[in-house]
Order: structure tokens, then sequence, then C-alpha cells
């Protein structure tokens, strides 16, 4: 089918996706008391925790190091979910698939969706945290934040698509991407500062060309130093992105009339 | 708007046995160890063997066979839900298609919200919906229940909801597998009602049923299945008549 076609059949279901991902937002902290203002309480929280622990073992400043571990919460979210939650994103929506013939990418856009929006919703949690730490990057920050959630969707959607896909063909991909996803976690600076791979070279090379590292600055450098990411950083995650989006398109292109079989 | 039809040409489709034969990381393990025996491996089911006719406006074609002859699969590929492993299908006209009406519903939600969220996946714009909601929940009879929570209600309260709701949408190609038995005998008999007007306004119908009198009362032609394959095709009264004859004979062997 030739893309033009699949994305008016997208723009024809665009009601009921954007029901889909209103119903998750929304349903997440159904029946709580304090509702959505969870997803800005939680992060925040579990940076306090973080942060006070951390600055007591590394005798970390807890006044730099909270809203950094608290960044680092924030991006890291997007990522680790749309590697381990969107896998389920067919599965999740068996009912529909085999009842109507919407285009199978809808299901993998709701849960990118529905992250980029938590992670709005969440940067709030880091904004009010740089409004007391450095008042003075508050501006760049804010305006930072729209074009890096747009590379951010971007990459969460393209991952989303492998995720869905994979998962539904290989039930066991979710077991075996929690600990792939760990060991990411610990050649990525989520909590970890630069200086802490500089012990060994190879550890250090890795972090230089790890995408994440390059990802988390760009939500960084405007909040914590007050200055735009490097256009290396930029670059580097602009060509990522593309690629990743045009190489989750047409693997769904080809993958998606069987999606079915698998369920 | 162009005329509606649809041509099926040389139509096969085959569940491929990769998915029954899946195995998991373990099982996959086991047998390279030689802990235990290989799975035997299953072969392809041959859903649909060559399936050709035509259907052009105005036919209300009745689908009959035995169970697993591949007359649901038959309505769910021209749907397009399953894929066809080779073959041909045209369609020109709008589908609207009626299968397991009371799956897909959100239990948390209350009835009027599933009546918004129904409807925007039937294809329906929220404005559409708003205009029709009142006219929906008057022929669910649900009354006040309407407000409260999907998981309150009775089963059968669910299914004259979900068909008030997917009939309220009407297309110019109607597929409808087996939707009778929704509610008590008076809401059986409004639903027939509906149906009825349903299937007049559509353009073109293909109704699967095991009920032969449904299908006379409601199609003009009907195909009869075997085994994946179109074992006879014409006038309604001579394709069952010989399906029953059919039937009969095996069942005395």
């Amino acid at each position: 089918m030739n893309n033009n076609t699949y994305i008016r059949r997208i723009y024809k279901v665009r009601f009921f996706l954007a029901h889909l991902v209103r119903w998750d937002i929304k349903y997440k902290f159904r029946g709580s008391v304090l509702g959505l203002i969870w997803s800005i309480l939680q992060p925040l929280l579990l940076t306090a925790i973080i942060a006070s622990v951390f600055s007591f073992i590394f005798n970390q400043e807890i006044k730099e190091y909270a809203p950094y571990i608290l960044s680092g919460v924030l991006v890291w979210d997007v990522i680790s979910s749309a590697v381990i939650t969107s896998g389920s994103s067919f599965m999740r929506a068996e009912t529909y698939i085999r009842q109507f013939c919407h285009p199978m990418i809808i299901y993998p856009l709701r849960s990118s969706m529905v992250m980029i929006i938590n992670f709005l919703l969440a940067s709030t949690s880091l904004i009010l945290w740089v409004l007391v730490v450095y008042p003075e990057n508050v501006i760049i920050g804010i305006l930072s934040l729209p074009l890096t959630a747009i590379i951010y969707f971007t990459i969460a959607f393209s991952i989303s698509v492998f995720a869905a896909h994979l998962n539904v063909r290989f039930r066991d991909y979710p077991y075996i991407m929690a600990l792939a996803m760990q060991l990411l976690w610990y050649l990525s600076p989520v909590f970890f500062k630069e200086e802490m791979f500089l012990a060994n070279e190879l550890l250090h090379a890795t972090f230089l060309v790890n995408p994440i590292t390059h990802a988390l600055l760009l939500v960084r450098e405007p909040f914590l130093n007050g200055c735009f990411a490097g256009l290396v950083s930029y670059f580097y995650i602009i060509a990522l992105s593309c690629l990743l989006f045009t190489i989750a398109w047409s693997v769904n292109q080809k993958a998606e009339k069987n999606v079915i079989y698998y369920l | 708007m162009e005329n509606c039809k649809i041509i099926l040409e040389d139509i096969v489709l085959n569940y491929p046995s990769t998915i029954y034969n899946h195995k998991t990381l373990k099982e996959a393990l086991f047998e390279l160890m030689q802990l235990k025996k290989p799975a035997q491996m299953l072969t392809d089911v041959h859903a649909l063997q060559g399936i050709s006719f035509s259907i052009s406006e105005g036919e209300r074609v009745g689908v009959i066979g035995h169970n697993g002859a591949g007359k649901s699969t038959l309505l769910k590929a021209i749907a397009g839900i399953y894929p066809i492993t080779s073959g041909e299908i045209e369609v020109e006209g709008h589908i609207q298609s009626l299968f397991d009406l009371s799956v897909g519903f959100e239990i948390d939600a209350t009835g009027r919200e599933n009546i918004e969220y129904r409807g925007l996946l039937l294809g329906e714009t929220p404005r559409s919906i708003a205009e029709k909601t009142q006219d929906i929940i008057e022929f669910s009879e649900l009354g006040d229940f309407i407000n409260y929570p999907i998981k309150s209600y009775s089963s059968g309260m669910i299914v004259r909801l979900a068909f008030s709701i997917s009939t309220m949408v009407a297309g110019d190609i109607l597929l409808l597998d087996e939707v009778f038995g929704a509610g008590d005998a008076r809401f059986m008999q409004k639903a027939k009602t509906r149906i009825t007007s349903l299937v007049e306004s559509a353009k073109i119908l293909i109704f699967v049923s095991h009920d032969m009198s449904a299908i006379k009362e409601m199609c003009n032609r009907v195909v009869w299945l075997d085994h994946g394959c179109v074992k006879m095709d014409g006038h309604t009264d001579d394709v069952i008549e010989a399906y029953l004859d059919y039937a009969k004979g095996v069942g005395e062997n």
C-alpha cells in the first residue's frame, strides 16, 4: 500500500486514536485522589529519595544533583516505556484488531503519544525544581522543550513500532528487554555523571557514542546549564530519529498484515 | 459514487502454521539439548482454497456451510481483517461489519461514554455520535443505567447496548455474522426489525448464518461453502434445499 493512502487511513481514524490516548491518560490514575497530579508528584518524590541516597553515598551536592537525577528519570521513563511497555501495543488492542481493519500503526502510535504527554506533564516537576535552584534557566528550558518533545516523540514512536511487532511474535520479548535495559541503564548517564565514566577508556567511549547521553543533554543543558545542547548532540539525535522512523515505517508496512495471526 | 460491488478472484487463505508451531525459548533450548522430543509440526490450515465469485449492487447473499467451512474467515477476509495468501479482492463501497458485538467495551466507563467510544471505533465523528446518542439510548432501553459503568450491567444489557450502537451506523456493504440472539424475546423482535431496515438501506449484504429461515427471509442468493471451496452458488431456495438434503444424507450415514 502506498504511503499516501496509508496516511489518509490513519487520518480517518484520528478520533478513535485520540480517544484511546485520552483514555490511557485519564485512566492511569483512575480512582486515585490526586489523579493527574501524581504524574508530577511521582517523579518529584522519587528524585527526592534517590538524590538523598546518592548525595549521602557519593557525596554529591544535593542542590545540583537532584535536578540532574530528575531529568534523568524523565527521559529514561520515555525510553524504557517505549522499549518495554509499547511491546504490548497490539496485544492490548486485540479486540479492535480482530474486528476492524484500522491501520495497525495507530496502536504503537497511541503508546508513544501517551508517553510524550506523560513526559510533558512530568516535565512540570523539573520546571518547578529548576525554578527554585536555577531560576535563571527556566525560560531557556521551556523554550527548548517543544523541539525536544518532537524529537523524543519520533524516537519513542519508532521504537514502539519495533517493540510492538517483536513482542507480538516473540512473547519472551519483555523479559529479555527488561534485562537489556538494565544493562543500558548502567552504560548511560541517567543517574551517573560523566566523571564516573572516566575510570575506563572503553567505558568513556561508550558513554560518548551512547545516543542516550546526547538525548539527555537536550534536556539537561538548557535546564541545568542555561544553554542549548551542542550542535553535535542535536545533529546526532535528529539524524538517529529520522533513520529509526524510516526503518520503523517500512517494517510496519511489511509486517502489519500478519499481526492478526500472532494474536 | 460508483456502483458498489465485490469481486473475489481465486481467494486462497492459509492460516500460517508457524503460529501454532510457536515455541517458547525454553522449549527451543530443551529440544536443542535433546532433553525433549521435538514437538510434531502442524501444517498450514487451508481455510479458503480458491474462492471466486462476484456480488453486485442489490444482492443479498447468504453464506452457509458446516462448522469450519470458512464462512467467517471469508467475511473477515472481505472486511480486510485477515490478509489473503493469494488471489484478489476488489471492494467498491464502505464496509460496515457486525461480528462480535459485545467485545471491546471499556467496562469502567459508563454506557454513555461507551456509545461515544464505540462510535469512534466504527469511524464516526464526535459530532455525528452526539446526534445519534439519544436514539441509541432509547433503542437500548437502558434508561438511567446509561450513566452507570458497564461493569454494573447484566450480560443482556450489554448485548442490547452493543446492538443499538453497532446498528446505528449505516454502510454500503453490510457484513453480518450471526448477530441474532440479542437480549430477551421482545428485544429480539425489535432487533430483527432494526436489522431488516439496516439490510434494506445497505446496497450489498453478506450474511453468515446457520439459521436457514433467517437466510430465506433476508437473502436472494446463497453461497454454500464446503471445506474452503464454493460447493454451490445460486438462488436461495435451490441452494438451501440442496444443502439440507446433503446434511440429511451425511446424518444418515
